[in-house]
């Protein structure tokens, strides 16, 4: 079981909600996935379409939203949308992310310290997405975030756990669950990262473009739940050289 | 845009076929609380935004 902030979760697979073909999709996908914690965005609303609203299409009591601050340049941009977020019935639960380079998406350390130093003192449970930076995560840490959320690689790249070493580092040190976010493109990557201890995984865009969005959402479900298991079955540690797993005494008979 | 003489933020809100429990709205850069909705009354050159959840990463 995942506890973030006394918080208690039996899935360890977080999903995105963005990028879905339709509400209905994303409703199947999520319910395939399992996850019991899922991201939202704060946008202004499009009179042009005044219909599409994801609060009456999510059941509040079956997700926890975690509303993100998608879109903030700097600390005051994510601070005003935390504050709009709570406004909006989304909780004190936020995933605080301050990415000023469209580019990348890359997050600004410095901003994210600053925001998440003002939203702990606000009451808000702060889980801010980070670089995998280490000694950035033990900052966070001690600022009071709930839980680090270190990128594998770049937002919406699918490239995979890129960040693998500095990861290890941030979930040996942390005292807080570390949730690997961002990037994550295959069933194998999600795996790889929880293998190496990381407590959940964030995923959006590889289960929401995939050709079927529901069985996708199912496989990282596996792999998650492979990945953990592995984990604490504690593997065995890797060698240069190779090691013979049948008996090499009791071959006599063949020479 | 142009709105009625003397409507509430409420009455906005309405208007435009949102819901009102689902819709953050901030005037002149301040959140407004849910309850203090219908006795906002909108004025001349008033900044409102209107927010509301989507999906997202």
């Amino acid at each position: 079981m995942l506890t973030i902030a006394g918080h208690t979760l039996r899935s360890r697979l977080l999903v995105g909600t963005g990028k879905f073909s339709s509400s209905r999709v994303m409703r199947a996908a999520l319910e395939a996935s399992g996850s019991e914690m899922v991201t939202v965005a704060l946008r202004r609303v499009d009179l042009a379409d005044p219909a599409d609203d994801i609060m009456q299409v999510l059941d509040r009591q079956r997700y926890l939203f975690l509303p993100n601050t998608s879109g903030a340049r700097d600390a005051a941009e994510a601070v005003r949308l935390a504050r709009m977020a709570r406004a909006a019935g989304g909780g004190d639960w936020l995933k605080l992310e301050v990415t000023p380079d469209p580019r990348t998406l890359l997050p600004d350390p410095v901003e994210t310290l600053r925001a998440a130093e003002i939203l702990v003192g606000e009451g808000f449970k702060v889980l801010p997405y980070i670089n995998a930076d280490p000694i950035l995560a033990l900052k966070l840490q001690d600022a009071g975030a709930a839980a680090v959320m270190p990128l594998g690689s770049p937002i919406g790249t699918n490239q995979g756990l890129l960040t693998r070493f500095q990861v290890q580092i941030i979930i040996e040190q942390a005292g807080v669950p570390v949730i690997v976010d961002a990037g994550l493109g295959l069933p194998s990557h999600a795996a790889e990262a929880m293998e190496i201890g990381a407590d959940a995984v964030l995923v959006n865009t590889a289960i929401a473009v995939a050709g079927d969005p529901v069985r996708m959402a199912r496989a990282f479900a596996l792999a998650v739940e492979a990945g953990r298991e592995a984990y604490e079955s504690g593997a065995g540690r890797s060698t240069e050289r190779a090691e013979p797993s049948s008996p090499e005494t009791g071959l006599g008979f063949l020479r | 845009m142009t709105v009625r003489e003397g409507i509430s933020l409420e009455g906005l809100i309405l208007e435009l076929e949102l819901n009102p429990d689902a819709v953050v709205a901030e005037c002149d850069g301040r959140i407004a609380r849910r309850e203090e909705y219908a006795a906002t009354s909108l004025k001349d050159g008033m900044v409102v935004e209107l927010i509301r959840f989507v999906g997202g990463g």
